[in-house]
């Protein structure tokens, strides 16, 4: 293998590796690509449709947005984004505003829709800063006491379950006499927090920034591929070198030498006194 | 011209003759002519074993019989091939004693590089040597001149740069044996 083809053929395994995951990377309109184009135009980028876990990670970095969620349930699936404010080209500036509509996926059988809810995704708890819940509606009213002497004496006799009768009045009502009343488990409610939303201060975002979607977990093989295919031609180029080549060919060798200019002799008087023979 | 093809008994080396700041002084001069060839710099400043190499292989080029090279003085001399030519009837040697005078020779330095390909790089600085002979006389055979002996030869040594003279230091005088042969006979021009 000549020395020259190593370098070209590394070039090569990069590009076949790294050039279609970079492409489908761009092209996407969940990508960090279309959000980074967006914030460069100052309008909301197209997110209906995408996943939020997708998105959540260049809205912060390229808008230091943290959406407003709002969290209900539909036929998509969990955690995909239905519905934005503002709407996708409509201006949308660093550090402003952004509420989306996240699906939690299709509804739940009653006994779970009962639970109370639970935020779909938990991969990206740091992005969720407010979360405002979509209004139950199959909550119990508020707990009010119940006066004792409304209570039937049949069930006066029962234990005195602490928590909400007034939650099981039909329950007792249609159970058959003499048989133990069915209970149903108290309804709880979380009472609601009124969260302060807090705003980060606007950042100007450097223009020169290293695209997020080369850090990507699943670019990073792309890399880690190109990186061994290049030590393991590497190996290959200086294996089949000899030994002498590869010790003595990178040692400079350096030269002096002394170019001599004319000689210049001078003389006051005669330069020879005298000739003759040797003695 | 082979100035350093033996070591016969008794031979004079320039860089035997020269003190240790001299030869420093020698050095830092190629060195900082070599910094001022732009390309020359960004090899050394790329591979710094380039430096120590250049001043190994300017030591090495001092290495060399200053009699030898300036007796090219003698050899040119109008005056001295004239005497030959009138004393060389015969194919004995002739002697010839010369009176007071000096011989000055100049030295351009120029390194070659050889990583991966191969360049050579004339360095802006001179080195002059000078020889100021007193009661020399020299031997001449067959139109080439075999020895000089039995004089004092001082040496002096002028370094330049850009042509100004920058260091100039007198090196030794030597007493010259008897007769002093050169290594290789110097044919007279």
């Amino acid at each position: 293998m000549k020395p020259a083809a190593v370098p070209v053929l590394s070039a090569c395994a990069f590009l076949i590796v790294s050039v279609p995951a970079l492409a489908a990377q761009g092209t996407r309109s969940c990508g960090a690509g279309a959000i980074r184009a967006a914030a460069a135009k100052q309008v909301a980028p197209r997110l209906v449709g995408c996943r939020y876990d997708d998105v959540a990670v260049p809205l912060a970095q390229y808008f230091a947005i943290f959406p407003a969620l709002t969290k209900t349930p539909g036929d998509d699936a969990s955690s995909t984004i239905l519905q934005q404010t503002p709407a996708a080209g409509e201006p949308l500036t660093a550090g402003g505003q952004l509420a989306l509509q996240v699906s939690v996926g299709p509804a739940r059988a009653p006994q779970a829709a009962e639970a109370p809810a639970v935020p779909p995704s938990t991969d990206t708890p740091s992005t969720e800063a407010p979360v405002t819940q979509t209004p139950v509606t199959d909550l119990p009213p508020p707990v009010s006491k119940t006066p004792v002497e409304d209570a039937a004496p049949a069930a006066s006799a029962e234990p005195q379950v602490a928590g909400p009768k007034s939650a099981q009045p039909e329950a007792v009502a249609e159970a058959p006499h003499g048989a133990p009343p069915k209970l149903a488990p108290p309804k709880l409610s979380l009472p609601k927090f009124d969260l302060p939303k807090f705003h980060l201060p606007e950042i100007t975002l450097p223009r020169l920034t290293f695209p997020a979607h080369l850090l990507r977990p699943g670019l990073a093989w792309a890399w880690i591929g190109t990186a061994l295919v290049g030590v393991l031609l590497f190996f290959v180029w200086r294996g089949r070198r000899p030994r002498s080549e590869i010790t003595y060919d990178r040692v400079p060798q350096v030269s002096a030498r002394f170019v001599f200019g004319p000689s210049r002799l001078s003389a006051s008087g005669p330069l020879v006194l005298e000739s003759g023979a040797p003695t | 011209m082979t100035l350093t093809t033996e070591t016969p008994a008794g031979a004079i080396w320039f860089d035997d003759l020269i003190d240790t700041e001299t030869r420093a002084e020698i050095e830092t001069e190629v060195i900082e002519a070599a910094n001022r060839d732009r390309v020359l710099r960004d090899l050394i400043l790329t591979t710094p074993i380039l430096r120590s190499a250049i001043l190994r292989a300017v030591r090495a080029a001092l290495h060399f019989d200053p009699l030898a090279l300036l007796a090219d003085g003698w050899c040119t001399a109008k005056d001295i091939r004239a005497a030959c030519r009138e004393g060389g009837k015969t194919d004995a040697p002739i002697v010839l004693k010369l009176s007071s005078h000096s011989i000055e020779r100049d030295i351009h330095p120029a390194i070659k590089v050889s990583i991966g390909f191969e360049k050579s790089f004339d360095l802006d600085v001179g080195l002059g040597l000078a020889g100021t002979f007193d009661g020399i006389a020299l031997t001449i055979h067959d139109s080439k001149l075999e020895s000089v002996g039995a004089g004092t030869c001082g040496l002096a040594l002028l370094v330049r740069v850009a042509g100004r003279p920058v260091i100039s230091r007198v090196i030794k005088t030597l007493d010259l044996p008897a007769e002093y042969r050169f290594v290789q006979p110097l044919a007279l021009r």
